[in-house]
């Protein structure tokens, strides 16, 4: 009662000040002194009040002033803030004159806060929306490819709606995510991506190499409605953001209205069409078969073969008979020798090349927004369309999205947000599994025509291998999809009061839910499922936020400004995952759980709550020094109670020397340099701290998804979880000292913005493999230490920019060394990669490549088998490969010549080694192009090796003189199949460099004597293109590729992936 | 003003720090773990991944290694070629380790905790089960100091082939023969039984059988064993309707494990041609165990859905009675061959539902009689006879010598020298990655030769 007495009569004396003065209305216009051109946007502000407005899209103002004498200061980034004594006057023009030293940015940092780029201490960077929006990907995520110096973006591949991954200055989690926080106006977002795992030992050990390619949900967010978007990278930029922005974070600010501005409505439409950019090289020259006895034979279902391999005669030396088969529309295939053979020579077939059609990709979106004197709203619709390069796949989403804000009375701002999205598509499997797209059709031999129908007159499949061995990939994509179906709504209110003009109270809550409801389908008769599986499964997320936030301003001096912020931040993330399995379905393409004869169900959660205490103080002295200490404490519910509360600072300064020593001249305009230092906690996983019981699933790795799901056989069971809890487990942090500079020279036109970083996580969490002897197979434990240290340079120039022509240039170069510095006791390594190739090992870089290789004497040299000539592989495996990239750099030209504009992105990746899994399959198979050198006689460089009694292998001296058959065309060994299915992985590993045009956009904006007289205030018309080309060694798909998407830390990871694309098409955007 | 607003403020931050020291309750516990379950609930699970390991991934090791499978594709392509690389044997591993005896042994000691000794034998006969066919599989493998990864020990030692032989797996049988003999017990195994559904006996005889069986592997160490397996002949397996399997069902979720490959993993592995070959025309069980085109995928009597997995039979049982009096110091022919007949008669009976044919019975009476070394026509028929029966046909062959398998083309690779039939699984890559200070052997070698196979 007494509390809202005293809000009531500090109203009444904002009141009665109010009154006390004489009102006057100034209003004018603001324009750039250079150009005459006005100049919307600029802070108009009462000196000494919080009374303000900005300029609308003509550049003028009107403005009611309440003090005696007031003085006008017009502000606006780039341009020399100017102060007008009013003096009675009623109309007030301004030509503001730009200022190359200004020419700084207002970013958004943690926890909503607006700061001057030139008062920060530590590394941040900026991306254009435009860059976003022109860079015409689906997902939001992929947009940011080489855009910002520090940030690799890898997508998983082509197919609709499929996942990206992001990281910023590296991994530095070994288990845990990886992934930086989104955040959208304050509001941090989901960016999950489930992956159609079975059950939780499954989400262990498949890490969705098979099933379909996902989304991260951060596909839900609209590009068109991002006015800006910061990247903050180390903990002195995201402390107050607390652990879950302890990878970094994506800080984004939606389009809003202005206020004073009339209603401006805008269209934007685009259509691209999407090609498949790079596909393995097969060879079409040697038929399905195998070598009987030294001669390549024919082999194929049509003589009763169930043989996967193409090592059979040459396809030129076939015929058809004059026999009809349901397995080619020409008919049986024989030997030319073949008494039934005619004169028809068999046909080789391209199925890869042929099976991919064009994809297209349409968005439209309209918007409105404008603003009252108190008001201002936004409100747009965004619709994406898009169609798979793989037939019958498909991504769409809608988008509704309303901001308001109003000022409710004065001084205290309400704001609304709320965005629904509706979005999901038709999704087709791929990686390692028989019924992946990717599998089936590229292990097809070429004297088999997959397009040629997929289903038989009986029901079964018509594949090359007969019956549901490997899917037709045609069977796959029409039979075997799966669809899901997102509903979600991110909205907050904030309100925001500034008590006094040194004080701010600002509180908002966000909420982030949706439902995910997916049917995954196994037809009858597909390979993975032959009895056919219909499995609903249903996400249901809800992410809640709360953050309250008071900034104190006060004024110390001219010279000293100084801020201060407390904030409270609550959060709560609960996930339901019903699963309902359905197998043995009553009949093809009857995909109701009605449908199964067996039906399993399964109910997961997961669960956590977060608190958090924080304070920041920001001290700029003179405009010169800036410095900036901040510290947060979490109390989180995945770590044991005893451990659960922990605190992290942060400490940052900038120094603008140029200020202090007032440099001010053409060739170097101005400098900054940073440091910072600074600390960030991270939790467990949730339910990691207590031992279990599991629902019982028996079956083996050659089996899975199927074999004994309890409950079966009458009864329910149960068997100890795979993990054993940890009870002892505390916070893990992560420390990064940064330093770096803030460069310009000649008169601002060139900018380098250089930072050096070095970050070292500590007692990170995580769960190590234990032997499964112990009877448990994992443990959670505080472990290991990883270090990322790297440098980002961003370097802008403004080259040419001469009257109607400009030439503006941007690098972006980051360069991460990371390393393991230590693990477990006793744990030589982790896996990270659902085939044991990929590890974190003590003392190597994140994620190296493991596995097995040739055997090599001291001097490297290859050891050579004496009996066949073909080199020994080395018992024991070893290092084969790092997928870390040397280093990124993506280089942005644009060029404008009057209402033209043509803008570009080169992105290079220099090193980073891909595992081709696939390659080695299918040259084991004999459909990849190298095996052409089938029937060559080689000899294999290197020495000879002595076989031991205990048969282990002694390198010689002596070189390797014996002459082999490459493919063992002679009937001796096949060198090419002598290391296994998937070959040797150092034969599989490649290096994964690239040099491609990301995308590529030319726009012509109508002049405006052109549509003067029609309603619309602005046409824009373009061109654009993705993948414009690629140059790469590598042999696969294209590199940029990852079998598990974004959500493993899996890294270069290519085994039967879904291609990736290429797209161009065109866009028009409409102002009325 | 400015004062209260700066009491109002410090309210508040007072009111959400004391917000910030609440509990977090139930919120980091998994509602989908249970901490406990009941033996109950156990029991099946162990049963069920104990056949699903022996009669899955074990039977295929052994087929493919002793000509029974021929590998078309994939690993099982590579292990029928001999290439066996460590990691081909994880998974059977922690098939074993994790899924199987690891629940298993928590019933044992759940069964000693809640004073149920009838739980704690059938525990006891399963873990011998599991034991004996890792240690013929792998040789010395861990057992005294497993499964304690929830006391914090979490590197088990290896017990030596010879220690589990003779101690370990008769002590084990023996104590859960006489804590089935147990008169009373809190609770007993029923319904929850997918084995004998709580019949006690059975499970008393399959302890026996099982003592004999690992009794009788000794005899290539220690002919006595020939013996002393013979004494231990009656209280073993005694017909068909005795034979210690499980059997699967016929619904999507709870398939046979061999069935299960055949619809998974179509396309892997055929009935190997010198296995087709090695029946007679009258061998009316050819078409049960051998599909059309020597196809592995059909619905014979071990690759159907409800298929059984057999763990120990009475087939195998007779076959080693007649080996037995055929290698003991004295041997006696006509027992032999006597308990050799009623063998086969059993496996035909088993398998096809009829008796022997007469002109089969006259060939096998034929080549009896006509062979100086009986030992070949023995084997040769438990070849067939025990197909599909754990591990048994590469027993053996590693202990015989018989069948005279052919090897198989190219089977010379860095694991295996020689090209000859590997006489083990090597150590899998988790054993000599994460607990290399215990695992016998780092540099995988098939030609190592057990403590049995000297």
């Amino acid at each position: 009662m007494r509390k809202s007495l005293l809000i009531r009569c500090s109203l009444c004396l904002c009141l009665l000040a109010h009154i006390s003065y004489a009102q006057q209305t100034v209003s004018g216009k603001v324009t750039a002194a250079d150009d005459q051109s006005p100049l919307p946007g600029v802070n108009v502000l009462e000196e000494g009040t919080t009374n303000g407005t900005i300029t609308d899209l003509n550049g003028e103002y009107r403005i009611t002033l309440n003090t005696e004498n007031p003085t006008l200061t017009f502000s606006f980034i780039g341009f020399a803030q100017k102060t007008e004594v009013v003096n009675g006057r009623s109309t007030i023009d301004i030509a503001m004159e730009s200022d190359t030293r200004q020419l700084s940015e207002v970013v958004v940092t943690a926890a909503g806060i607006e700061a001057n780029k030139r008062e920060l201490g530590y590394s941040i960077q900026n991306v254009d929306a435009e860059e976003i929006v022109q860079s015409r990907e689906t997902n939001f995520v992929s947009a940011l490819g080489g855009k910002v110096a520090g940030v690799q973006v890898t997508s998983s591949g082509g197919s609709p709606g499929a996942a990206a991954q992001i990281r910023i200055r590296g991994n530095k989690s070994v288990q845990g995510s990886n992934g930086p926080l989104f955040v959208i106006d304050g509001v941090p977002i989901d960016n999950s991506t489930y992956n159609a795992a079975d059950s939780p030992e499954d989400a262990v050990s498949n890490l969705g190499s098979g099933g379909v390619t996902n989304s991260n949900r951060a596909i839900d967010i609209n590009p068109e409605d991002v006015e800006s978007l910061t990247v903050l990278k180390g903990p002195a930029a995201t402390v107050l953001y607390g652990i879950r922005a302890a990878n970094g974070a994506v800080v984004i600010t939606t389009k809003k209205g202005e206020r004073n501005t009339k209603p401006k409505v805008s269209y934007d439409f685009a259509y691209t069409i999407d090609q498949v950019n790079k596909l393995p090289d097969l060879q079409t020259t040697y038929a399905q078969g195998n070598v009987v006895d030294g001669v390549p034979t024919f082999q194929s279902p049509m003589n009763g073969s169930r043989t996967g391999f193409s090592w059979g005669p040459r396809i030129a030396d076939l015929r058809y008979a004059d026999v009809a088969s349901p397995l080619d529309p020409f008919g049986l295939i024989v030997p030319a020798s073949d008494p039934r053979a005619t004169n028809r020579v068999a046909r080789a077939y391209t199925n890869a090349e042929d099976f991919f059609q064009n994809g297209s990709n349409a968005t439209h979106n309209v918007s409105v927004s404008g603003g009252t004197a108190a008001t201002n709203y936004f409100f747009s619709i965004g619709r994406l369309d898009q169609t798979g390069i793989l037939p019958n796949s498909s991504f769409d989403r809608t988008s509704f999205r309303a901001t308001t804000s109003t000022e409710v009375f004065k001084n205290f701002n309400v704001t609304f947000s709320a965005n629904y999205i509706n979005s999901g598509g038709k999704r087709v499997q791929n990686g390692s599994n028989t019924s992946g797209v990717m599998l089936g059709l590229l292990r097809t031999s070429p004297s088999f025509d997959n397009s040629a129908g997929f289903l038989l007159e009986d029901g079964t499949q018509r594949a090359y291998r007969g019956g549901s061995i490997y899917d037709n990939p045609y069977f796959t994509v029409n039979k075997n999809f799966t669809t899901d179906d997102v509903n979600r709504i991110i909205g907050y209110s904030q309100l925001s009061y500034d008590a006094l003009p040194w004080l701010n109270f600002t509180y908002r809550l966000g909420v982030d839910t949706y439902s995910d409801e997916r049917l995954f389908r196994n037809d009858v008769n597909s390979s993975s499922v032959q009895v056919g599986q219909a499995i609903n499964q249903t996400i249901n997320s809800k992410d809640i936020n709360s953050d309250f936030l008071m900034t104190i301003t006060p004024e110390v001096s001219e010279t000293i400004g100084l801020s201060f912020t407390l904030g409270h931040n609550y959060f709560s993330k609960d996930v339901a995952i019903n699963r309902i399995d359905g197998q043995g379905l009553a009949s093809p393409g009857f995909f109701n759980i009605a449908s199964a004869t067996a039906v399993n169900a399964a109910e997961g959660v997961t669960r956590r709550k977060l608190y958090g205490l924080f304070g920041t103080l920001t001290l700029n002295v003179a405009e010169q020094l800036f410095v900036n200490i901040s510290g947060r404490n979490d109390w989180s519910s995945t770590l044991p109670e005893a451990n659960n509360s922990f605190f992290y600072p942060a400490l940052s300064a900038g120094w603008d020397f140029t200020n202090t020593f007032d440099i001010d001249n053409p060739i170097f305009s101005y400098g900054k340099l940073r440091a910072s230092w600074g600390q960030v906690g991270n939790d467990a996983p949730f339910a990691v701290t207590t031992n279990g019981f599991s629902q019982s699933r028996v079956r083996d790795g050659w089996t899975n998804p199927q074999g004994v799901i309890f409950p079966a056989l009458g009864l329910n069971a149960f068997n100890p979880n795979f993990l054993l809890g940890n009870d002892q487990l505390k916070a893990e942090t992560t420390t990064t000292f940064e330093v770096g500079a803030d460069l310009q020279f000649l008169d601002g036109r060139i900018g380098l913005d250089v930072t050096y970083f070095d970050a070292t996580t500590t007692d990170a969490i995580l769960n190590i493999d234990i032997p499964s002897a112990s009877g448990w197979q994992q443990r959670a434990v505080n472990s290991a230490e990883l270090r990322n240290s790297g440098i980002e340079a961003a370097l802008t120039a403004s080259i040419i920019n001469s009257g109607n022509f400009s030439y503006d240039a941007t690098l972006n170069y980051t360069r991460i060394r990371n390393t393991v510095e230590k693990l477990a006791e006793g744990i030589p390594f982790i896996t990270i990669d659902p085939f044991e190739t990929q590890r974190i090992a003590e003392g190597e870089p994140y994620g190296i490549f493991y596995g097995t290789r040739f055997l090599r004497d001291d001097q490297g040299r290859v050891v050579i088998n004496p009996n066949d000539g073909i080199p020994f592989e080395d018992p024991n495996e070893g290092i084969v490969g790092d997928p870390n990239p040397d280093f990124l750099l993506g280089f942005r030209n644009t060029f404008t010549y009057k209402g033209f504009r043509l803008s570009f992105l080169l992105d290079i990746r220099r090193g980073g080694d891909v595992y081709n899994g696939t390659k080695g399959v299918l040259n084991n198979f004999g459909v990849g192009a190298e095996t052409l050198d089938r029937n060559e006689t080689v000899v294999f460089d290197g020495v000879l090796g002595q076989i031991q009694d205990d048969g282990t292998v002694v390198p010689t001296n002596e070189v390797n003189t014996i002459e082999v058959v490459k493919g063992g065309t002679n009937g001796r060994t096949n060198f090419y199949q002598n290391y296994g299915f998937v070959n040797l992985t150092e034969l599989t590993i490649e290096d994964g460099s690239w040099f491609r045009m990301r995308d590529l956009s030319l726009s012509y904006e109508l002049p405006n004597q052109w549509i003067e007289n029609s309603p619309f205030s602005g046409i824009n018309v373009g061109f654009v293109a993705r993948n414009v080309f690629l140059i790469t060694d590598y042999t696969g798909i294209d590199p940029e590729t990852n079998l598990t998407g974004a959500s493993s830390n899996v890294q270069g990871y290519d085994y039967f992936n879904n291609p990736n694309t290429r797209s161009y098409g065109v866009n028009v955007g409409i102002t009325f | 003003m400015k004062n209260t607003i700066i009491k109002i403020s410090l309210l508040v931050v007072t009111l959400t720090v004391s917000v910030s020291s609440c509990e977090f309750g139930d919120t980091n516990v998994n509602p989908a773990l249970p901490t406990d379950v009941s033996m109950t609930a156990l029991l099946p699970s162990g049963q069920t991944a104990i056949s699903w390991a022996i009669g899955g991934e074990i039977v295929r090791f052994s087929g493919l290694l002793t000509r029974q499978f021929e590998g078309i594709n994939a690993q099982q392509l590579d292990n029928w070629r001999y290439l066996i690389r460590e990691a081909d044997t994880n998974g059977l591993w922690q098939r074993m380790y994790f899924n199987s005896l690891n629940t298993i042994n928590i019933v044992i000691a759940k069964g000693a905790e809640q004073n149920s000794p009838h739980y704690q034998g059938v525990g006891e006969v399963l873990m011998a089960t599991g034991i004996g066919s890792l240690t013929d599989a792998f040789g010395s493998v861990p057992y005294s100091t497993a499964f304690m990864g929830d006391e914090g020990s979490f590197t088990p030692s290896y017990d030596q082939q010879q220690e589990l032989y003779t101690n370990t797996i008769p002590q084990l049988l023996d104590d859960a023969i006489t804590k089935l003999n147990a008169e009373e017990s809190l609770s007993s195994p029923g319904a929850d039984d997918l084995i004998f559904g709580g019949d006690l006996d059975l499970w008393i005889k399959a302890a026996n059988s099982l003592k004999l069986r690992y009794t009788f592997q000794q005899g290539k160490q220690d002919p006595a064993a020939y013996e002393a397996a013979l004494a231990l002949i009656p209280s073993a397996i005694s017909s068909n309707t005795e034979d210690y399997e499980m059997l699967f069902g016929s619904s999507a979720n709870e398939p046979n494990p061999q069935y299960q490959f055949t619809q998974s993993r179509s396309g892997n592995m055929l009935m190997d041609s010198y296995f087709a070959e090695s029946f007679s025309e009258n061998d009316t069980r050819k078409p049960f165990l051998v599909g059309e085109d020597n196809e592995f995928e059909f619905s014979g009597f071990y690759t159907s859905i409800n298929s059984p997995v057999v763990l120990m039979s009475y087939v195998e049982v007779k076959f080693i009675e007649a080996e037995s009096h055929l290698q003991k110091t004295t041997p006696d022919e006509a027992a032999a061959k006597a308990a050799l007949d009623e063998a086969v008669s059993a496996s035909f009976l088993k398998i096809t539902g009829s008796p022997v044919p007469a002109a089969y019975q006259a060939e096998l009476d034929a080549a009896w009689a006509a062979a100086d070394d009986k030992l070949e026509v023995l084997i040769s028929e438990k070849y067939i006879a025990t197909y599909s029966q754990s591990l048994i046909p590469w027993n053996d062959y590693r202990r015989t010598g018989y069948p005279d398998l052919e090897v198989v083309p190219n089977g010379v690779n860095a694991f295996n020298s020689n090209g000859q039939i590997p006489r083990r699984l090597p150590y899998p890559q988790e054993e000599r990655l994460l607990n290399p200070s215990n695992i016998p052997t780092t540099t995988p070698n098939l030609q190592d030769r057990f403590w049995w196979d000297q």
